[in-house]
């Protein structure tokens, strides 16, 4: 009897091969496409696992060398797709890969986008479509990060909305922009703005540090000592920091990269003291500057603090003594003194309904990535009953001018080409506990 | 990584550090030195069950916006819970396997520690820690040296641990009989000992420390579901120095690691040479220390 | 049936589904499979180790990283431009070597302190070698590398199709090769070592030799798993060689069972397949390190041996194969 099954089996499992041998064979020779939509149920994060095709030519990105905005990536402005790529059955799905895990939290920022896409779907959707966003871990690894990349191609999002994945933004833009994705906001890594299906919502860093070298001047800093979060799209963001304070005239004392997970900021501080520092310029995500000030206090060592994203509430609960009157910038609106400015009150009355317990974590990202997924469905809007996809999005997005986003950031621009819609900074400053404007936008 | 010409002058300061840091990995490895003696298995979920004691103690101080005390005492009461179960059953029915399957065991309980922290509470890096004590700092007498509030109770809490411990297994009958499960058990079930009583209560013990010494610890360092999980290895490095058996060795042996760690990052500007330094550190008491055919003498 | 019978078959019929059922699957679930199988590599590498010397290892992906980054440094865009060819092997024998060195101090440490060690070994490389800083020439930094898939006999392996049936093929060689050493005299020495290393040495077997040379294919057989996920996934960053995958290795092939090589196969589609089914039921992840503790610490109470094995066992039982090739089976029991 037992021999009878095994007998059935093997000479089923031969004619398997015959019939999938030809497959095989067939197989071999041909070359992976991209997949049609499928329609993904939005999931509460997930560890990503590959898909799709791998990049065949490498994946070239901007990553380490200084670059200026202007330079191409890719042939894709001209061959985007028309195929229904993640539009199907009255759902628009969009994908956005965040740092879920590790020592970043982007949830806020993929809590954020969802909000306002739960929002627009409550008010009925657009011409009948509600959205959904897919998103990925990628855990402050850019391996992971590639494997989301090409997980959400391979599942056939339209977009990328609203993504904030730390060391993933800058290598997979690149990635993105040869699949003929288009990505709308970020964190505001170089990639994002030398490609010309990128639209960033938020500042680029590189400005930043521009505007922050500048800005020294005002706040009367002779002798800073910068400390910066070494990753991968720093280099150019230090450089521009650095010639912007020489070319006023100030010299930092010295440059200090340090790891995002650096837990005892102690000998920083002792070095910067010992260099006689008059003030620290910090380029830090918000729980590293909790560490940094948290050594300054022990240290009982207050000089003068610039930095940038310092305005996050749940950060500023561990900030200490340390950052009263540290002074910041913001490319977007700062929420804070603004809270009765209608696009604020929008902003923050959804998160609350959605997503409540995350309206502490709110910060300038966050913000970047409402603007975002704000500018995705005007867009949609825009190309109104005609077919939506990749192509018609992108000529959506390029046709804005002068966009207006409730006074969140100055007036954004985009068209053809490489996108730099947001120039502008305001500076705050932390008084008495709540951070306040007190300039205007100031053009880079 | 270039070397700073201006590193001696901050030896005194760096000093200061080492020992903090030194005390918080002796006070991560009392509790496993502890369990290790009497119940001849290396915890290496020692550091995940500090995390998820400390985890506790951020519910009740932070989100339910208890005091902090309560909050540490929500912590030693988790990780005496912890202990227990871990004890009861997964240590308990193996008795007489060897000590690797145990430690294979809780290799696994990290796994679920941490997992189970990271579904309550969130996988990611920002959590509050709990204060107990005040982050200012002080100016040590007649130097330049500051060192913080916290970073001072860290330390003492460690003496006190050790010489607590010490004082525990020498001189009250509950110690006594620890040590006579430690040497010898069948020795001491003809004495009347409770083998499995005084087990429990080491590992109950043991893990109470390591959630106390979360609860200081963490705000020293990151406060997420791994940070403190991975000290347990430094940890490892100071008990391995005190030969796994003796506490005031191991104390010592921490200060030493602290110190040893601290010392080249007044030199060389990068991050890693702590960590070559413990690595080589661990290299070299397992290689010098452990002969082959060091045993604990029984298998449990 | 006689059981050599048995077994040929129910590889056979292994093999050809392994072969046809990715066939059917659309692109994103192929390389799904691909790195089932990979880690169904790295999982034979700590089974070599675990099966046959008695040593447990926590720093397997450690030198998965080794033979990973090599092929990155070399392979990759922003590195040099050689061929997969070249610098795979290189990365094999850069991943031996380190099994080599790591495997010297092992010599004088029995299990528990063993496992100590390769704990170190494993932190040590996260925080010090593959950190940020200290070698970025070879690990990139914080910039991930990128090398391409590789071109086998005219064929760019670039479809994920093909590039599954190239792994799993090189599955099939390390699995010959493991059985092989197994059955052989190699296998009968490293199992007489691990039976009782006193005997073997009196018997005149060369402990120090053995020993070094079961650790240094072990961690060249984890430099090939390495390789092949380098150019499966097109990036290669430290992240992903860290001390976390090495305990969830050892778990897995502790829950699944060591010296079978349906074990292997199995562990590597539970690390890859269990997490993309919570994905799928919106579960959150971190449950998968939660069912993984848990089988964990259940197997060791109630079965240790592992669960595969224990099923093969059983199912052999019931079908009435059984026989002398199933007292070959090094069973984690022995080890543990």
């Amino acid at each position: 009897m037992r021999e009878k099954i095994a007998i059935v089996f093997m000479t089923l499992s031969a004619v398997a091969t015959l019939v999938l041998g030809g497959a095989v064979v067939h197989e071999l020779g041909k070359k992976t496409t991209v997949q049609a939509a499928v329609n993904q149920p939005a999931a509460t994060g997930s560890q990503p696992t590959t898909s799709g095709s791998a990049p065949t030519s490498g994946i070239q990105g901007t990553q380490g060398h200084t670059v200026t905005s202007g330079g191409q990536q890719g042939t894709a402005a001209t061959n985007l797709s028309t195929a229904t790529t993640g539009v199907a059955n009255g759902t628009i799905t969009v994908g956005g890969i965040y740092d879920e895990t590790g020592p970043f939290d982007a949830t806020v920022e993929r809590d954020t986008v969802r909000s306002y896409f739960q929002m627009i779907n409550a008010q009925g959707g657009v011409n009948g479509y509600k959205f959904t966003l897919v998103d990925c871990d990628s855990a402050y690894d850019p391996t992971q990060a590639h494997q989301c990349a090409q997980k959400l191609v391979s599942q056939g999002v339209l977009a990328i909305v609203g993504w904030l994945s730390v060391s993933g933004e800058q290598p997979e833009t690149s990635y993105f922009t040869q699949q003929g994705v288009p990505i709308i906001g970020g964190l505001g890594v170089p990639s994002e703005f030398s490609s010309p299906i990128s639209f960033p919502t938020n500042g680029n860093f590189v400005r930043y540090g521009t505007a922050m070298g500048a800005h020294a001047v005002d706040l009367n800093i002779h002798k800073p000592g910068i400390v910066i979060v070494n990753t991968n799209f720093i280099q150019p963001v230090q450089k521009a920091l650095q010639d912007s304070l020489h070319k006023h005239g100030i010299t930092e004392s010295s440059v200090n990269p340090v790891d995002p997970t650096k837990a005892d900021y102690t000998d920083v501080v002792l070095k910067l003291r010992r260099e006689n520092a008059d003030s620290i310029i910090a380029g830090l995500d918000p729980f590293s500057y909790q560490r940094l000030f948290q050594a300054m206090e022990r240290q009982s060592w207050f000089p003068t603090v610039l930095g940038l994203g310092l305005d996050k509430a749940s950060a500023n609960d561990g900030y200490g003594k340390a950052a009263d009157n540290a002074q910041s910038l913001t490319p977007v609106l700062e929420p804070a003194d603004h809270m009765s400015q209608a696009a604020i009150k929008e902003y923050y009355d959804a998160v609350k309904r959605y997503y409540p317990s995350q309206v502490p974590a709110l910060d300038v990202y966050t913000e970047g990535d409402w603007i975002a997924a704000k500018l995705f469905v005007d867009a949609i809007k825009k190309i109104g009953t005609n077919p939506i996809n990749r192509k018609s999005l992108v000529d959506a997005l390029n046709s804005f001018k002068n966009y207006d986003t409730g006074g969140l950031t100055v007036p954004l621009s985009y068209g053809a080409g490489n996108h730099d819609p947001d120039k502008c900074f305001q500076w705050i400053q932390k008084r008495s506990g709540v951070w306040t404007t007190y300039s205007g936008w100031k053009c880079f | 990584m270039g070397i700073l010409a201006s590193g001696w002058s901050l030896l005194p300061s760096f000093t200061v550090i080492g020992l903090v840091l030194g005390g918080t990995y002796a006070l991560a490895a009392m509790g496993l030195v502890l369990i290790y003696r009497v119940s001849g298995v290396l915890n290496f979920a020692h550091g995940a069950v500090a995390m998820f004691s400390t985890f506790i103690a951020y519910q009740v101080a932070v989100r339910w916006h208890l005091p902090s005390v309560v909050g540490l005492l929500a912590a030693i009461a988790a990780g005496m819970v912890i202990g227990y179960i871990v004890e009861r059953l997964t240590m308990r029915p193996l008795t007489g396997r060897p000590a690797l399957t145990k430690v294979v065991i809780t290799i696994g309980w990290l796994l679920i520690l941490q997992a189970g922290a990271g579904l309550i509470w969130g996988a990611t890096s920002y959590h509050e820690p709990v204060h107990l004590v005040s982050r200012s700092g002080f100016r040590l007498i007649g130097t330049q040296v500051v060192i913080g509030y916290d970073q001072l109770t860290t330390l003492i809490v460690a003496l006190v641990f050790a010489v607590a411990t010490a004082l525990l297994l020498k001189r009250t009958i509950l110690g006594t009989s620890m040590r006579a499960v430690a040497d010898d058990p069948d020795t001491g079930k003809l004495w009347g000992i409770s083998v499995n009583r005084v087990t429990a209560a080491s590992w109950m013990a043991g893990s109470a420390m390591a959630a106390v010494a979360g609860v200081l610890i963490t705000p020293l360092i990151n406060f997420n579901t791994y940070s403190l999980t991975l000290i347990v290895i430094d940890a490892f490095t100071a008990a391995l120095i005190g030969r796994l058996t003796s506490l005031p060795w191991t104390f010592v042996g921490a200060m030493f690691l602290g110190i040893a760690e601290t010392y080249p990052r007044a030199f060389f500007n990068g991050a890693g040479v702590s960590s070559l330094v413990a690595f080589i550190l661990m290299l070299a008491t397992l290689a010098f220390l452990f002969r082959p055919g060091f045993s604990r003498g029984r298998t449990v | 049936m006689n059981p050599a019978t048995a077994r040929r078959a129910s590889v056979f019929a292994g093999i050809v589904l392994a072969v046809a059922i990715p066939g059917l699957m659309t692109d994103y679930y192929r390389s799904l499979a691909a790195l089932a199988v990979i880690v169904a590599i790295l999982i034979l590498s700590l089974n070599l180790l675990t099966g046959f010397v008695g040593q447990i290892s926590f720093c397997q992906y450690t030198f998965a990283g080794l033979g990973a980054m090599t092929v990155g440094a070399l392979s990759g865009a922003q590195g040099h431009h050689w061929s997969f060819w070249i610098s795979m092997p290189l990365g094999v024998l850069f991943a031996a070597l380190g099994g080599f060195l790591v495997g010297i101090p092992a010599l004088r440490l029995s299990g528990l302190f063993l496992a100590i060690l390769t704990l170190g070994v494993a932190l040590g490389a996260d925080r010090y070698l593959f950190a940020n800083g200290t070698w970025n020439s070879f690990t990139g930094g914080v910039n991930p590398r990128t090398p391409s898939r590789p071109t086998l006999f005219g064929y760019h392996l670039t479809g994920q199709y093909s590039f599954y049936l190239f792994a799993f093929v090189i599955f099939l060689l390390v699995a010959l090769l493991v059985w092989n050493m197994r059955i052989g005299k190699t296998g009968r020495v490293l199992r007489a070592i691990r039976e009782s290393e006193v005997a073997a040495s009196t018997m005149g077997l060369n402990l120090v030799k053995w020993k070094l040379a079961a650790f240094t294919v072990s961690a060249a057989i984890a430099g090939l798993g390495g390789a092949l996920l380098a150019v499966q996934i097109g990036s290669v960053s430290p992240a992903s060689y860290d001390f976390l995958h090495s305990i969830t290795l050892a778990a897995v092939v502790v829950v699944a069972g060591v010296g079978s090589l349906a074990s292997a196969a199995i562990g590597g589609l539970f690390v890859w397949w269990v997490p993309e089914l919570l994905n799928h039921l919106g579960v959150n992840a971190q449950f998968f390190p939660l069912i993984l503790g848990t089988l964990l610490v259940t197997q060791l109470v109630f079965a240790p041996q592992g669960g595969v094995v224990k099923l093969q066992h059983d199912l052999g039982k019931l079908l009435k194969i059984g026989g002398r090739r199933a007292a070959l089976e090094p069973e984690l029991a022995e080890v543990l």
